[in-house]
């Protein structure tokens, strides 16, 4: 769980925000290498300008995540990123339950499927709740609308996520 | 599987050894180990002072709230009324004044009062003079507002790292505020935050996670607890079901009433509370009712009326709803199943948004489709009634005496008078109803706007959106022009006002097949309105000219000009009216670079644009890029300047008298990705017109290196000097504004870099305040 930070100190937001960066990435790609690269790109752009942090938007967070927005924005429109099945792009460890891991990526790749039917909107904020582990409030923040927005988006599309699953692969 | 479990599925550890790689990959990009290419040593300092001022702002915001980054307290704003022109020897001394359109989060009533909390603060209007200078009654971020009987204020907000939820509560009576409860790790569903009328007890949904892995919203275990307000201990926990949607309670205090979920099952119940004993054991409907069908859980609505007399609850859009004296219900136990009791009064709606009720109880008013609707529950008559200005209001509220309802949308505010529908004569059919139109509309809770336009005089400023005219010596709105276009329109994309402030020109956002492009123009002595019959599909820019001409340019080169004498048709037809008089000017090749403003002198009379060779849309870039400039009135370009270095052209100005033109092209470019150029680095350069077309001289006579993309704006006087001020402001990278002097001789100064001004920004025609795009107003205190 996020600690409170004494000051700015890098190697805490860097512990702390990573695994936000990657996992939203991977909602929002639906690629675990895709997911690394554009992880990268946004810490080292926040790092390099983390001096133009405008005090008048809001938390850092919210501006990391801002700025990871865009570099997925503009992955999507000049990559249109196929869906690549995780069970396809990642080798599976030999110390581990294949089953249960093909399993899981089977999972994985059909809730990839299932987001990219979504509205761009409704595939941010499920990427922004359960890969970066977003409070609505914070997410309302990234997104600049109202926080009863982002509950009411995230429970009907929760909902329709749900109908969708039972149907395709429970 | 436990139902949500799916949603995790895309969730993986990072990779260990990527996380050690990009780490020393960062470790090795300090910012002052990064090569930096430009020719002046003020970067240092600036980017220093940046990083120090950052550090300093975030290891002061986890201490003190009140000094979060932004909910910088507004100090008493310098008086910029009398500020001086801005010039080379007060340019450092910028300061920034209110902002003069803040974005609200949530509102509620109290007595004539609109309370309104924002990220900047919580403020208080008068309902009968909305948009009188407010009153600040916190200088604080607040998300949710509730307000008790005695119209102390209650409002919540994030800790810093978004870990806590904070509560306050301003005292109205002494005008102090504290914090009243710290919610670790807990969740409030948003509009639950509820305060009892006499102000003691507050309740919130909270989400309780029992373990760090744990997902908020999906593994809560929900619970509506409430809270001493005087000790703030907790006195009850109710566990639910799900999330509350909406808590309200009855007048006499006795009952608090609260919808709650139960998503996996999709059962919808609604709860009461005995406020006095506490007892919790009610539930008066649940969805799985049979009797009940057809819930949709996410449409359903609960409304309560002021005076505690009837609840309404709305089962879909769709459905009837279902109408209670409030008597009839209270104290049922179905604890083992829903009781028997009545239906209530089944009651048609339109197909709408959420009703409310009036103060009497006796009414209900919904808004949809531009109208609103008021229904008559005692004689169950639907009175059709008057047309609003938005299509649907988000919330709407009522001032306690009912005299008041204010209606919001778009964090913009409208007080209606509700003495026209309670009147002795009943309401009228809507043949016969005057229209209703609000007494007040407040728009200093405004959204940024995305092009800004000054009266010659300098006094009024037009912001696109909501077509909101301020006025600059107060920064107070003065008017807001809502579109005279067809229903379907909200809201403006771009709008300038001439320089005689008599016609407004805007582009509405209208995906309609009709609408799609059109630009009106409205005389706002005859409030008329007019389109021209060319659709400007995307419109890059619009102007008008000193002599009234508007200028419309598109984004594949064309230019539109709409004479002075064109604006106004002879006409008593209602608007829209066609003007059909407008003459085009193709500059187009097909290399034209979109989305580039074509930029022109004051007089209109000369245009440029960049032209591109073998454009790649991916890259952005250009392989060779000419300059053209364009004689608007002989239709033809006259002079092109070429260069096989500007792969990334940037932006162009010219200088108030039309004898400097300057043009900014990047020159060291990065690749974030292999699409994602990156502008490092620009070089700004500065041609004489004259030797331009006149002796066919392409060397610029000034040049000089600057960080980052930059848009370029001439300040719009000469200096003392005969030199220019001309302001770059970073749009991609580093953000921050410099101001250079540009001297007739060609030498260059960099005068000040006033890293704070982050946004693209105009300068007044007085050239003494400066106004962003997020609506702040820069302006000098001092008279230097």
């Amino acid at each position: 769980m996020t600690q409170n930070t004494p000051e700015l100190d890098w190697d805490v937001i860097y512990d702390e925000q990573l695994p936000r960066l990657y996992n939203f990435f991977r909602y929002r790609t639906g690629n675990a290498d895709l997911a690394k690269d554009l992880t990268a790109q946004t810490m080292m752009r926040a790092w390099r300008f983390r001096h133009k942090y405008n005090r008048d938007i809001g938390a850092f967070q919210a501006w990391l995540f801002q700025i990871a927005r865009g570099i997925a924005a503009d992955d999507w429109r000049k990559n249109q990123t196929p869906i690549v099945s995780l069970s396809d792009a990642e080798a599976v460890p030999a110390d581990i339950n294949i089953e249960a891991e093909i399993q899981k990526r089977d999972m994985a790749t059909c809730l990839y499927h299932l987001l990219s039917e979504l509205s761009t909107q409704e595939q941010e904020i499920i990427a922004l709740k359960f890969g970066a582990d977003m409070t609505n409030r914070a997410i309302a923040d990234v997104l600049s609308i109202t926080e009863s927005n982002v509950g009411t988006i995230l429970h009907r599309t929760i909902k329709k996520l749900k109908l969708q699953w039972e149907l395709t692969y429970a | 599987m436990p139902d949500n479990d799916f949603l995790y599925s895309l969730r993986d550890n990072v990779p260990e050894d990527f996380k050690q790689q990009l780490k020393q990959q960062l470790d090795a990009q300090e910012p002052d180990k990064t090569p930096v290419s430009t020719n002046h040593s003020t970067w240092w300092t600036v980017a220093v002072a940046s990083i120090v001022t950052l550090i300093l702002s975030v290891g002061i915001l986890v201490n003190n709230q009140d000094t979060l980054p932004f909910m910088k307290p507004l100090l008493p704003p310098p008086d910029l009324s009398e500020s001086p022109v801005i010039s080379a020897h007060n340019i450092n001394q910028l300061h920034k004044r209110d902002p003069i359109g803040l974005y609200s989060n949530d509102f509620a009533t109290y007595k004539d009062k609109v309370i309104i909390g924002t990220f900047q603060g919580i403020f208080e209007h008068n309902a009968t003079n909305l948009n009188a200078e407010p009153r600040m009654l916190v200088e604080d971020t607040a998300f949710d507002v509730a307000v008790d009987g005695q119209g102390n204020v209650f409002y919540q907000q994030s800790s810093a790292d978004y870990t806590q939820v904070l509560v306050y509560r301003w005292d109205r009576q002494t005008n102090t505020t504290r914090q009243i409860q710290t919610l670790d790790v807990r969740i409030i569903a948003p509009d639950s935050l509820y305060v009892s009328e006499d102000g003691q007890s507050l309740y919130i949904n909270e989400c309780i996670l029992d373990s760090a892995d744990k997902m908020p919203y999906v593994d809560c275990a929900w619970e509506l607890r409430g809270y001493d307000v005087a000790s703030g201990e907790q006195f009850v926990s109710y566990a639910l079901n799900s999330w509350v949607y909406k808590i309200s309670q009855s007048q006499d205090g006795e009952w608090l009433f609260y919808f709650s979920y139960d998503v996996p099952q999709a059962n919808v119940y609604l709860n009461q509370t005995n406020m006095n004993t506490r007892d919790h054991n009610t539930i008066l409907y649940s969805s799985s009712e049979s009797s009940y069908p057809q819930w949709v859980t996410f449409e359903t609505h609960l409304a309560v009326s002021d005076n505690g007399q009837k609840i309404l609850i709305r089962r879909s859009p769709a459905l009837p709803v279902n109408i209670w004296d409030i008597s009839e219900l209270l104290g049922f136990d179905t604890t083992n199943g829903v009781a028997d009791h009545s239906d209530g009064k089944n009651f048609s709606l339109r197909n709408s948004s959420n009703p409310t009720f009036d103060s009497t109880g006796d009414f209900l008013i919904q808004s949809d489709d531009w109208i609103w609707y008021v229904y008559d529950i005692r004689d169950n008559v639907t009175i059709n009634g008057y047309p609003i200005e938005v299509k649907t209001f988000e919330k709407i509220e009522f001032s306690n005496d009912g005299a008041i309802a204010i209606g919001s949308y778009n964090g913009i505010f409208y007080a209606y008078d509700t003495n026209r529908w309670a009147d002795d004569e009943g309401l009228k059919r809507p043949s016969e109803a005057d229209p209703w139109e609000p007494r007040e509309i407040l728009t200093r809770y405004a959204r940024s706007g995305d092009s800004l336009s000054f009266t010659a005089d300098g006094k009024t400023l037009v912001t696109d959106q909501t077509l909101t005219l301020w006025d600059l010596s107060t920064s107070s709105p003065t008017a807001q022009i809502m579109p005279t276009v067809e229903d379907r329109v909200q809201n403006v994309r771009h709008a300038v006002i001439s320089p005689d402030g008599q016609y407004i020109a805007y582009q509405p956002y209208d995906s309609s097949p009709v609408g799609y492009g059109r630009v009106y123009v409205k005389n706002l002595a005859t409030n008329k309105s007019h389109f021209i019959d060319k659709l400007v599909t995307p419109m890059s820019d619009m102007r008008f000219l000193p002599d009234n001409t508007l200028v419309i340019t598109s984004d594949r080169g064309v230019i539109y000009q709409i004479p002075p004498e064109k604006l106004d048709i002879d006409t008593e037809e209602d608007s829209p009216y066609t003007i059909t008089q407008v003459e085009e000017v193709q500059l187009t090749t097909d290399n034209n670079i979109r989305n580039m403003p074509i930029t022109f002198t004051a007089d209109g009379q000369l245009a440029t644009l960049w032209d591109c060779e073998n454009y790649d849309a991916d890259t952005k870039l250009c392989e060779e890029t000419t300059l053209h400039i364009w004689d608007i009135a002989n239709e033809q370009s006259i002079l092109e300047i070429a260069d096989d270095h500007i792969e990334q052209p940037g932006y162009i100005a010219f200088s108030p008298d039309g004898q400097q033109l300057a043009f900014s092209f990047c020159t060291e470019i990065e690749m974030l990705t292999e699409y994602f150029p990156n502008c490092l680095s620009s070089e700004v350069r500065v041609y004489e017109v004259d030797a331009l077309l006149n002796s066919g001289n392409t060397e610029p006579f000034a040049a000089f290196n600057t960080s980052g993309a930059t848009a370029l704006t001439y300040h719009p006087h000469q200096q003392s000097d005969d030199s220019f001020i001309l302001a770059l402001t970073d749009t991609s990278n580093d953000g921050g504004t410099q101001f250079w002097s540009v001297a007739t001789d060609g030498q260059t100064n960099l005068l000040s870099t006033e890293s704070e001004i982050r946004m693209p920004f105009v300068f007044n025609p007085q050239g003494d305040q400066i106004v962003t795009q997020n609506l702040n107003v820069w302006g000098n205190a001092f008279n230097n």
